[in-house]
């Protein structure tokens, strides 16, 4: 089971990093950095697993298929990656390395880190007393059982009249159900091992993302920084703070908010403040922000607050229309999600099951 | 969790209610944090360079502002968003500001020998209260969150706001409270009083929160679920081998989508399955219901999500009891019967509960061993097997 879990989360660690170059290809970025080609070519794979999956979803494919056509493509993208992309394949990683001879103890740290929150919550993470993993986990199992997804409603186990539309756009448990599918593992070892792994380690990326933003001049100011923001962002126990997703129902794509959407916000508009002109992050918020989707809908609450907040500052600070421009540009995914939440909650659009 | 906004007409009784939830969990933490909070917004928007201002100043107020309960009670308009509202305390950038402020204080007074000294102990007063932190949150988290939660709230830390929630009570009632606290201790007492709980009770409650850390247990299995479940399963499944599924009363019909079957209950309930005959209708109540399904598909439920959470862990009576059997009600019946708490002796027939299950077409039970109503369903079927905490009954 461990070397399983070890095999799919190295896997995923893998996938991040290919269609990161595939993202830095596509957007034709020039400045090819280890974590944002890692963390862009991550939502970057989930926006297409997000687009490829959603129509078969509703033409209730049967997730064998899904799995064999995507497990089709994803050799293929890793395939066609390699080969085309092969001298772009060194830049990241020289980067890598190059950052971790100049400041060993701080990636050593960070890595101990995202160990310990590995090996705490594999240890310790127990379910929650909240209603929640007979909804999120059951929907995987209930995925590979039916060999459907969201067909089934998981809390009772029978087929639904129609999808239900939060969980319709939430793809990361159908990405679960299809990894576990192809793996032939238990869907709990994927949705309670490994997802929450990529959490971790994907949040501390972010988290750093952020820190060298605020603090690029001084590495130790940003090891300060990080240690400052990941050990609160662990310990904070408030039910509606980070602390409280990182581990308690780090099965629930809510867990991204906190740990990876929020830091990324907060870097994009950071950075956006700084150069309005910068292309590259501007790309980067949109790619990332539109991809959070694939875990959670709560995007769409809280993003388009963290950008907006910043209009009235701009326009009586700097008067710099186009910096205005920048910030409401990452906002269209949000209000296209929003326009379909509110249509499909009320009802204006449904996918029956049931006929 | 969640606030019903059809049931608010006033903002005050919005706001109140959310911040009981938001506060009640973990008041005097939460306090602390937004009230340092505001505290270093506004040196920023005072001291701090153009950027801060930006930065911090404008994100700070818009993300406050959006708590005001004027803006909560407009903004959640006539839908129910409110109960999604709780989560914009996740963008409130305590962290950022936080982070920032103490990284830039103790990277300028380290150019002083005497306070670059201060600095370290201050950092590793830091790193001790953040190891604090760590161990007294680990019964929180990892423990069941709804139970530490309300033990909180019976220990009002955040004075007369929670209580103000637990009371439900109005504005005017609200105040006339604030005017009696300052009328009986004085302004100078009330002061006292409100430090005290902000700093004196929190020290005993990290205490008690390191105590129970200490006693928590790690996970019982690599799935990270109860071991109790992948026994039930087992027992089920080997029942199954052994003696075929038990029959049920229930009418099967191919249903529309490719395997899947349609059965009516006797008294007309209507639901589809797929893989019917892979699958078994089995009751169970609120525990086993969080993780049944996780580790194993196959077994469904008469009892949703609502359904599950309407009795639990409620005390009922022979009143309840008689009135769903009067009126026919049995999967109201067989609910109280699994989730709730017998307050007295149960004047019930074991023939009314087997109807029941025969009707809502039930083939097995999984119920709490230290259950009042265990013998009740125990004379309807055959106990097949028993894990630490629950029966496995057969109905017959």
């Amino acid at each position: 089971m461990i070397l399983s879990a070890l095999l799919i989360g190295a896997c995923y660690i893998f996938t991040g990093y290919i269609w990161g170059l595939l993202y830095n290809a596509v957007f034709r970025r020039k400045e090819a950095d280890f974590i944002r080609t890692f963390l862009g070519g991550m939502f970057l794979y989930e926006i297409c697993f997000s687009i490829f999956v959603i129509p078969l979803k509703l033409k209730m494919v049967s997730l064998t298929t899904i799995a064999i056509i995507w497990g089709c493509i994803w050799i293929g993208s890793v395939v066609c990656i390699l080969v085309f992309l092969r001298k772009s394949c060194k830049p990241p990683i020289h980067s890598l390395q190059r950052y971790f001879s100049d400041n060993r103890p701080f990636v050593i740290l960070i890595s101990v880190f995202v160990l310990v929150e590995i090996i705490f919550s594999a240890i310790y993470g127990r379910w929650s007393s909240s209603n929640n993993p007979a909804e999120y986990v059951a929907y995987v199992t209930t995925a590979v059982f039916t060999d459907q997804l969201g067909t089934t409603d998981p809390w009772t186990g029978m087929i639904r009249q129609s999808f239900e539309p939060r969980l319709l756009t939430q793809t990361f448990l159908d990405h679960s159900a299809v990894v576990a599918k192809i793996f032939h593992v238990h869907p709990l070892i994927e949705i309670r091992h490994v997802v929450p792994a990529v959490f971790y380690i994907t949040g501390a990326m972010a988290v750093f993302l952020l820190a060298e933003a605020v603090f690029k001049k001084s590495s130790q100011q940003t090891i300060f920084f990080f240690i400052y923001q990941a050990a609160s962002a662990v310990t904070v126990r408030g039910y509606l703070l980070p602390g409280y997703y990182l581990f308690f129902r780090n099965y629930e794509g809510k867990d991204a908010i906190p740990a990876l959407v929020i830091p990324i916000a907060f870097y994009t508009v950071w950075k956006l403040y700084e150069d309005p002109e910068d292309k590259d992050v501007l790309i980067f918020g949109m790619v990332c922000l539109t991809g959070s989707y694939f875990y959670t809908g709560s995007t769409m609450y809280l993003v388009p607050v963290i950008f907006l907040a910043f209009i009235p500052g701009i326009i009586i600070n700097k008067k710099h229309l186009q910096m205005a421009r920048n910030f409401l540009l990452p906002l269209a995914p949000h209000l296209l999600y929003t326009a379909y939440y509110v249509a499909a909650t009320n009802g204006t659009i449904t996918w029956n099951i049931l006929k | 969790m969640g606030l019903n906004r059809s049931s608010y007409t006033n903002a005050f009784d919005l706001w109140r209610d959310f911040v009981l939830v938001v506060l009640g969990d973990a008041p005097w933490e939460a306090v602390l944090m937004l009230g340092g909070f505001v505290v270093l917004t506004i040196l920023f928007c005072i001291f701090g360079k153009k950027h801060h201002r930006i930065i911090f100043g404008f994100l700070g107020i818009v993300t406050l502002l959006m708590f005001e309960p004027h803006i909560l009670f407009f903004i959640t308009g006539k839908s129910d968003i409110v109960n999604r509202y709780f989560r914009y305390m996740w963008i409130i950038p305590c962290g950022l500001t936080y982070g920032y402020a103490i990284t830039w204080i103790i990277s300028h007074i380290q150019k002083d020998k005497i306070l670059k000294t201060v600095s370290f102990i201050i950092s590793g007063l830091l790193a001790i209260c953040i190891m604090l932190e760590a161990v007294s949150a680990l019964p929180m988290t990892y423990s069941g969150l709804e139970t530490t939660a309300s033990v909180r709230l019976e220990n009002p830390y955040a004075g007369i706001v929670v209580r103000a929630g637990q009371d439900r009570m109005s504005e005017s009632a609200l105040k006339e409270a604030i005017k009696n606290e300052i009328r009986t201790k004085g302004l100078v007492g009330s002061v006292k009083d409100l430090l005290a709980q902000m700093t004196v009770q929190p020290v005993t409650e990290i205490k008690n929160d390191i105590k129970a850390a200490l006693r928590e247990k790690t996970v019982e299995n690599k799935l990270g679920i109860s071991s109790d479940i992948i026994e039930i399963c087992e027992i089920l499944h080997q029942d199954e081998e052994e003696n075929g599924q038990p029959s049920v009363k229930s009418t099967a019909a191919a249903g529309p989508e490719s395997n899947s079957t349609k059965f009516q209950t006797e008294n007309g309930d209507i639901y589809y399955i797929k893989n019917a005959d892979a699958c078994c209708m089995v009751l169970y109540g609120y525990n086993v219901y969080m993780e049944l399904r996780t580790y194993d598909a196959s077994f469904y439920s008469g009892l949703s999500k609502d359904d599950q959470l309407r009795f639990n862990n409620m005390t009922f009576g022979n009143t309840e009891v008689q009135d769903y059997e009067n009126s026919g009600q049995w999967k109201l019946l067989l609910d109280l019967l699994v989730n709730g708490n017998a307050g007295e002796q149960l004047d019930i027939d074991y023939g009314t509960v087997q109807h029941a299950l025969e009707i809502m077409g039930y083939q097995y039970v999984i119920i709490p061993t230290t259950k009042s109503t265990l013998p009740l369903f125990e004379k309807c079927g055959k106990a097949i097997g028993n894990t630490d905490h629950y029966t496995i009954i057969r109905i017959q």
